[in-house]
């Protein structure tokens, strides 16, 4: 029987005759618990990062709960039975059961078993929580139906995730299932924001793969999984920030809703401008058109009245609007709307609206607002009819109303108790001194639109104060920079410091007139994405609730918030102004691309974007991590072989290790020694390639010429065969171990000795096998 | 020299002195057997293992000369039997004779009573005779009207047979080829070893210049020495490893028996004892394993059909792909 004859067969069917119990690396009872924790608290982290989509935890505490019951269960299950696909359906069946009892009750047998009506249960949820995923906004309500949809996809994420990490003892590849969890809000929202979650996660996923392998293997598997971590810390950093062109609204996920607050920014930064609807009106004269009105000030964020189901509150028929008195002159409009590519469940109307017609679906009004929602349907695609009422007062009118506030109207009132000191002192600097509502808010607007304030749309999120909340607005009074939803929702704050009733309005610019098509009576506006808008609205006693336009440079100011014109303002004054397209009205940095020649289209200035050195940092960042990466096999391999010579040379290791050095080096070089051959045939093979040839004496046990090769050999065949040691110097092993590697790499042309470095065969075979762990 | 008294002192005089009486008898045997170093190392090992050794190949290619010379080699009383069609039980165990002075039935050990019994064409006796030497072989026994007679230790059976296929054959049965430990075959000598034997033959038989080097205590010694050699867990791992895959094999339609593996272990000490180790590599083990498990297994038709009879290559096939096969424990890191 020669030596590392390459015609053996493979070991087949034959392997799993090998005893379980010598089988290397199966971990005990012990490490497996502590793999097992170690993935749920993976779990929980991972889920834990949707938080940024859903609002509140209550969402949270199910998929806790399911998380456990899977690793729970096919812990115990491992337990009771060795077999690898009994968990993984045990799990199933738990799931499935969960699942009906939860969410089908009284459907199933005995409560958990499912019955035809739990799977018509099941795609009712499952309708539902895609309408609900359709409709909502970020951060979104977690419903029945998108909890549903939680609990099925982390509970069976879960169970894959138990089945790799632990069952089938792969515990690096678990990293898939949860980076999917993580993904989830980062492929919604668009951004990694959420760094915390990222990081408990991939602490947690280590310390699965640090449990999950036996003590030999532990330092590689960390390595491993600490440089994929690496990896994908550098990746998301490396990605241009603002290069995401996404879907046109109403595609996929959350984030396409109209949210009020949070995609407001985002969608005036997209580049891809398309029509949202297009709209006319029986007087021919442009509209704003308002989707939602946020009125609960946290301190934090703003927030709309919800919107209840009442079928008293059809849209047939809305109410008059709150405070309008008769002596104020108003104007009925009739205005045609053709939604186009709009998802979301807030009706664009002007304000204040008297009905609707021609809608599909069930909507419902809401009476402070007189906001118009629906439960079941979306605006996309709708064409309806809209009568409203214009109020168009005077200013003489708003100046009587005087400080004036109403009973039950102290919720538009309410600031937080910690404001920053500079809102109150800029209110008071502003207005402080002036007598009448009305003329607190031109103080205001002037303020905003005439003083030094710019618009921009990227400088609050390069500067970090995106948002709407009081600390947001502190930076926003003192940077003196920003878009709509800072100047509106400052202003509705300042407003409120100052006593006037306000909130925020949110909907859509009037848009340019249509030129081509024309309307029922000529005159058909366009309004689209780039027209998303965001104003205040202050209350006065006696008017009811009208608009201001803080926005510099944006929309257009109301007749009656005119400052010059006091006396005599002209009706509708604002609308000379409004045929200017209000993309090029833009006082901010935005570029439209459809109104720009030349490469520069379709990117942002040059004082938004980087500077060119940074682009080759990042670059040269690049290739030295790619470089670094590439050097991790080499660099491991080297240093695998320092510690063994070094352990032989401080007589702390065994032959096994000098041994098992030169089985690696035959194996960066090529020339893999079988498993199902003894040490000693291995030997001869190796003795073979250095150039000794074997004796072909078969029946007499084969002599290795090389005789730093065959002192190895007999001290690692004394010690996994015989009853005592061989005595022998472990500095000598050391020595024969330089001796035999640098023979057997001798063989090799030197180009391919310099692959065989770089690339060694043994970490790559490791890797794998931790990877896809099968012995 | 080799009528030395034995020593009796340390172990690794023992273990030279092992070494030395190994070497002489192969030495002596091999001035009779030129060129068949192999298949006299396994006969010795057999020998020092308390197994039962088979020869089998075509008349005439020395098969009772190697049995012979082994016998002749160790000083140990030596039987040969003939086996025939019309041998009976009796004539190899012996019979019960009633002895008129005494009144009394006497037994009459038959030539199964010795050390060494060389069955010479073992297959030609009837399938009866043939099970006669059963409980013999296994346990060194023989019951004859009720009474029962311990045969002389050591024990050892050398057995030749000619391939099944030649005329006036009787198979042996299972149950018997399984209590051979090594089955071995002579082959054709190479052309130097038969011109070698037509100048020596010419004068006189080379079998009358043997003489015994060993004594029966001293042969008893090197048993014992053989048993002493240790068989580390990982190497009875591969052994039953090997008998296990012979037991799943899809060409095998009967695997190797436990007493197979037992056999293989202890055959694998004596090798190694004959190597001058004190403990058995996995190498003992692939070495050995065509010569103990060959003659056990029972291949499926298919096989027999490939190759026209259960011949004796075709089953070397099986084992060296089963061996070949089958991972190496080692002892303590795992497999590379």
């Amino acid at each position: 029987m020669t030596s590392a004859d390459p015609t053996r067969t493979r070991p087949g069917a034959s392997r799993a005759s090998a005893p379980r119990a010598s089988r290397p690396g199966a971990p005990g009872p012990a490490a497996t618990l502590q793999s097992s924790v170690a993935l749920f608290v993976a779990l929980v982290f991972a889920t834990w990062g949707m938080r940024v989509l859903l609002q509140g935890l209550d969402w949270w505490l199910p998929l806790i709960l399911v998380c456990a019951l899977m690793v729970g269960t096919s812990a115990i299950t491992r337990t009771l039975t060795r077999r690898r696909w009994v968990p993984p359906l045990v799990n199933a069946v738990v799931l499935l059961g969960t699942l009906t009892a939860l969410f089908a009750p009284g459907t199933g047998l005995f409560l958990v078993v499912p019955t035809a009506r739990t799977w018509a249960s099941f795609g009712a949820n499952i309708t539902a929580a895609n309408f609900s995923i359709q409709t909502q906004a970020v951060p979104a309500i977690a419903d029945e139906g998108i909890t549903f949809l939680l609990v099925a996809g982390i509970g069976a994420i879960a169970l894959i995730a138990d089945l790799v990490a632990i069952t089938l003892r792969a515990p690096a590849l678990a990293g898939i299932p949860l980076l999917v969890i993580l993904a989830v809000p980062a492929l919604t929202l668009l951004d990694l924001s959420d760094a915390v979650s990222f990081i408990l996660t991939a602490v947690a996923y280590l310390w699965l793969l640090r449990a999950g392998r036996p003590v030999g293997q532990r330092r590689l598997s960390f390595a491993l999984g600490a440089g994929a971590v690496a990896v994908a810390i550098v990746l998301p950093i490396q990605l241009p920030q603002t290069s995401a062109p996404s879907a046109p609204l109403g595609n996929a996920g959350f984030s396409t809703g109209v949210n009020p607050v949070l995609s407001l920014g985002r969608d005036l930064r997209r580049f891809d401008e398309h029509t949202v609807f297009t709209y006319s009106t029986s007087s021919g004269k442009p509209q704003y058109l308002r989707l939602v009105t946020l009125e609960n000030f946290s301190g934090a964020n703003w927030a709309p009245a919800v919107v209840k189901v009442d079928d008293n509150r059809t849209v047939n028929k809305l109410p008059a609007p709150p405070g309008l008195a008769k002596n104020i002159v108003k104007k009925s409009e009739t205005t045609d709307v053709r939604v186009g590519n709009l998802v979301s469940t807030w009706l664009p109307l002007p304000y204040p609206t008297s009905s609707v017609s021609g809608l599909n679906g069930r909507w419902y009004w809401e009476p402070s607002a007189l906001s118009v929602s629906s439960t079941d349907s979306t605006v996309n695609g709708q064409d309806y009819q809209v009568k409203s009422v214009i109020p168009n007062p005077t200013p003489g009118q708003l100046a009587h109303a005087g400080t004036q506030v109403p009973n039950g109207f102290d919720k538009y009132l309410r600031l937080p108790p910690d404001m920053p000191p500079i809102i109150a002192a800029t209110a008071e600097q502003v207005a402080g001194n002036l007598t009448s509502n009305y003329a607190r808010a031109l103080a205001l607007q002037d303020f905003f639109r005439l003083g030094s304030f710019e618009y921009s749309e990227t400088a609050p999120v390069s500067d970090g104060y995106d948002g709407t909340g009081v600390s947001v607005i502190a930076k926003f009074l003192t940077a003196k920079s920003g878009y709509c939803i800072h100047f509106a929702s400052a202003m509705a704050v300042l407003a409120r410091t100052l006593g006037i009733p306000s909130r925020v309005a949110v909907g859509f610019l009037p848009g340019a007139a249509n030129k081509e098509n024309k309307g029922v009576d000529g005159r058909e506006f366009t309004v689209t994405s780039h027209d998303l808008h965001a104003w205040p609205e202050l209350y006065f006693d006696g008017v009811g609730w009208i608009p201001f336009e803080p926005t510099p440079g944006r929309g257009v100011v109301p007749s009656y918030a005119v400052h010059d014109i006091n006396l005599d303002p002209l009706p509708n004054a604002a609308a000379p102004d409004i045929t200017v397209p209000t993309g090029a009205a833009t006082a901010g940095p935005r570029v439209d691309p459809g109104q720009q020649n030349g490469p520069a289209a379709g990117g942002f200035t040059a004082e938004s974007g980087p500077p060119a050195w940074i682009g080759w940092l990042w670059f040269g960042g690049t290739v030295l991590v790619l470089l670094v990466l590439g050097l991790i096999p080499a660099s491991v391999r080297a240093a695998r072989r320092r510690r063994r010579l070094r352990s032989l040379r401080d007589n702390t290791a065994t032959a096994s290790v000098a041994w098992q050095e030169i089985l690696d080096t035959a194996e960066d070089i090529g020339a893999r020694p079988p498993n199902t051959a003894t040490p000693r045939e291995n030997a001869a093979g190796f003795d073979a390639m250095i150039g000794v040839p074997p004796p072909s004496r078969p029946g007499v046990v084969l002599v290795v010429h090389s005789a730093a090769l065959e002192r190895v050999l007999s001290a690692v065949e004394h010690e996994f065969f015989a009853e005592a040691l061989e005595e022998h110097e472990s500095r000598q092993l050391a020595d024969d171990v330089v001796e035999v590697t640098a023979a057997l790499r001798s063989t090799l042309p030197r180009r391919e000795a310099f692959l065989a470095r770089i690339a060694p065969a043994s970490v790559w075979r490791r890797i794998i096998r931790v990877i896809g762990h099968r012995e | 020299m080799a009528g030395s008294m034995m020593s009796n002192t340390e172990r690794i005089d023992a273990a030279s002195v092992f070494h030395s009486h190994a070497s002489e008898i192969l030495r002596v045997i091999e001035t009779v057997i030129d060129g068949k170093r192999e298949a006299v190392e396994m006969a010795l090992t057999a020998l020092l293992a308390e197994g039962h050794l088979l020869i089998e190949d075509v008349p005439g290619v020395g098969k009772t000369m190697l049995a012979r010379a082994l016998a002749k080699s160790v000083g140990c009383s030596v039987n040969r039997v003939q086996f025939t069609p019309d041998l009976l039980p009796s004539d190899i165990t012996g019979v019960s004779v009633y002895d008129q002075s005494e009144r009394r039935f006497e037994f009459k050990p038959g030539p199964i009573f010795a050390n060494i019994v060389i069955g010479d064409e073992i297959n030609r006796a009837s399938p009866k005779t043939q099970s006669a030497l059963l409980e013999s072989m296994e346990e060194a026994q023989v019951t004859v009207d009720g009474g029962t007679y311990r045969l002389p230790s050591p024990f050892t059976v050398i057995a030749t047979q000619n391939p099944v296929e030649m005329e006036g054959t009787y198979p042996l049965p299972e149950a018997q080829r399984d209590r051979f430990m090594i089955r071995i075959s002579m082959g054709y000598p190479d052309e130097d070893a038969e011109l070698a034997m037509l100048r020596t033959r010419e004068l006189s038989s080379p079998l009358d210049s043997v003489t015994p080097v060993v004594s029966t205590e001293q042969l008893l010694d090197m048993i014992h020495k053989v048993r002493t050699v240790f068989v580390s867990r990982a190497v009875e791992q591969y052994a039953v490893a090997i008998a296990q895959a012979t037991r799943r094999d899809a060409e095998l339609r009967l695997g190797a028996s436990p007493r197979a593996t037992l056999q293989l272990v202890r055959a694998a000490k004596a090798r190694a004892a004959l190597n001058g180790r004190d403990f058995v590599l996995p190498d003992d083990l692939d070495a050995l394993a065509i010569a103990v498990l060959g003659h056990r297994l029972l291949p499926t038709s298919r096989v027999a059909g490939r190759t026209g009879n259960i011949g004796t290559s075709a089953m070397s096939d099986v084992v060296q792909r089963i061996v070949a096969a089958t991972p190496v424990p080692l002892g303590a890191v795992g497999p590379a």
